[in-house]
């Protein structure tokens, strides 16, 4: 069957949206394609948010299922006492790949530092800075080390080129004061 | 040129403002979710609770005159999923001067709250689709076909009650998509009545936008999470997919604050928690945003 006038638009659509860079997350070590081509075009939600990758079984339209990655967000923006949830998924395998727009005491956006104030109880402790402790720990002290290992390769590769260009140079000049002895 | 000394409004002593006979509402989702779980009480005492998940047992053949052993088969071992309340809050402050000379009361704003509060739970609900493990990716837009084989992945994972109709939470462009197929198909079924409820129906203000016999009961709405190119809407089990534990109501404390500024205070405060009770119980449907 063709595709109708709708379904055309909205496979252009998938088209340019699979052009698109994807979401930069704080950790982009081992990535799944899938999950690379769901942060196409991805729109963060506008509060506070934990994103997660996760094992999904796309069920196909054959009744066959395909083993394959995607995304999970949870909403922590009006609630963040969530750890059990958030604890539970990373049970489940997935992943914390991500997090952002945690509101704090001294928020820029005073509706949110009142949000803050009111979750934080008499002791003024902050309950999204627990649950970013939390997060921390999951995403673990260096999520993105094979990127860091590349960088710190390259910088020591360049530092013994740039070594091995003064021996070279150096030796030239004794080669010149021999020659003048 | 305009003439001078007419007697005009400007020379009249007038009122300043005229107020409509009746107000719009305000135009923000309404809420369905919380209908469509198992829900609990609070506990007492704690603000933990947690809904049992049942295991079960494994028979085995037993050749004749064989001794038998109690093994793996025979452990009972029930699970359990943990739901802690939390608080979701509302904080408002009502200045004298507009409680005095404006239609504004404490009892609006306490009403405004719950409201919020209400769209507050409902947005969480409608984030635990993206938890669920199967998924149904729509090849652009959502179709009936689609929704049939979330029905199929609960059925075929042996979910209990399989006689109470499955629940389908969509986005109203989901919704429109479902619509239009019914009426481009040609096929015999959406000519029979019965089967044009959802075709036939405007949403409910509680989101209910109609029924397609054996298949799932449809609700309307918005908040739900996306992916790159989707959104996320879900198909899922009323009974077993989701739970949750809900207050009876929203606690609100009114407060007169005269140092503060001559103000009342209000504030709202609702205690709850969901969970995903069973994760096959429920599919994740995920159609073009």
């Amino acid at each position: 069957m063709d595709p109708t006038r709708a379904e055309q638009l909205a496979l252009a659509r998938e088209e340019q949206r699979l052009k698109k860079e994807p979401f930069k997350t704080l950790i982009t070590d081992g990535l799944r394609e899938d999950t690379v081509n769901a942060l196409r075009g991805w729109v963060p939600p506008p509060g506070a948010y934990i994103l997660l990758e996760r094992r999904k079984n796309f069920l196909q339209p054959d009744l066959s299922v395909r083993v394959g990655y995607g995304l999970q967000t949870i909403n922590v923006e009006e609630r963040p006492e969530q750890f059990e949830r958030l604890r539970r998924q990373v049970r489940k395998g997935a992943r914390v790949i991500h997090y952002a727009n945690f509101p704090t005491l001294n928020d820029p956006n005073p509706s949110r530092a009142a949000k803050v104030r009111g979750h934080s109880g008499p002791m003024g402790r902050s309950p999204w800075d627990a649950l970013e402790a939390e997060v921390k720990s999951l995403l673990g002290t260096n999520p993105n080390w094979k990127e860091e290992k590349a960088k710190i390769e390259a910088e020591r590769n360049a530092l013994e080129m740039k070594l091995q260009a003064a021996i070279i140079k150096k030796g030239s000049q004794n080669d010149k004061t021999d020659n003048r002895l | 040129m305009a003439v001078s000394n007419i007697t005009e409004v400007s020379n009249a002593v007038t009122i300043g403002n005229a107020l409509s006979a009746i107000a719009s509402p305000a135009l923000v989702k309404s809420t369905c979710m919380m209908n469509l779980m198992y829900t609990e009480n609070l506990p007492v005492g704690t603000n933990v609770k947690k809904f049992i998940k049942k295991g079960s047992l494994t028979a085995a053949t037993l050749a004749e005159s064989t001794a038998a052993a109690i093994d793996a088969n025979g452990e009972l071992t029930d699970s359990s999923i943990t739901a802690t309340a939390a608080k979701v809050f509302v904080m408002s402050g009502l200045s004298l001067e507009a409680e005095t000379f404006t239609g504004l009361s404490v009892a609006r704003l306490g009403e405004e709250a719950g409201a919020a509060i209400g769209r507050a739970v409902d947005v969480d609900a409608l984030g635990m689709f993206d938890g669920f493990s199967t998924v149904v990716t729509a090849s652009t837009v959502l179709t009936i076909d689609d929704v049939m084989l979330g029905q199929f992945n609960i059925l075929n994972s042996n979910c209990h009650n399989p006689e109470v109709q499955l629940q389908c939470v969509v986005h109203p462009k989901a919704y429109y998509n479902i619509k239009k197929e019914m009426i481009q198909s040609g096929a015999s079924a959406w000519a029979n009545q019965t089967f044009l409820d959802v075709l036939g129906r405007n949403p409910q203000q509680n989101c209910y936008a109609g029924s397609i016999p054996g298949l799932a009961d449809f609700y309307v709405t918005t908040g739900q999470a996306t992916t790159g190119g989707d959104t996320i809407d879900g198909i899922f089990h009323p009974m077993w997919a989701l739970a949750g534990i809900f207050a009876s109501a929203p606690v609100v404390w009114v407060q007169r604050q005269g140092a503060g500024g001559f103000f009342t205070e209000v504030a709202s405060a609702y205690l709850y928690d969901i969970i995903e009770w069973n994760d096959l119980a429920g599919v994740e449907l995920d159609s073009d945003t």
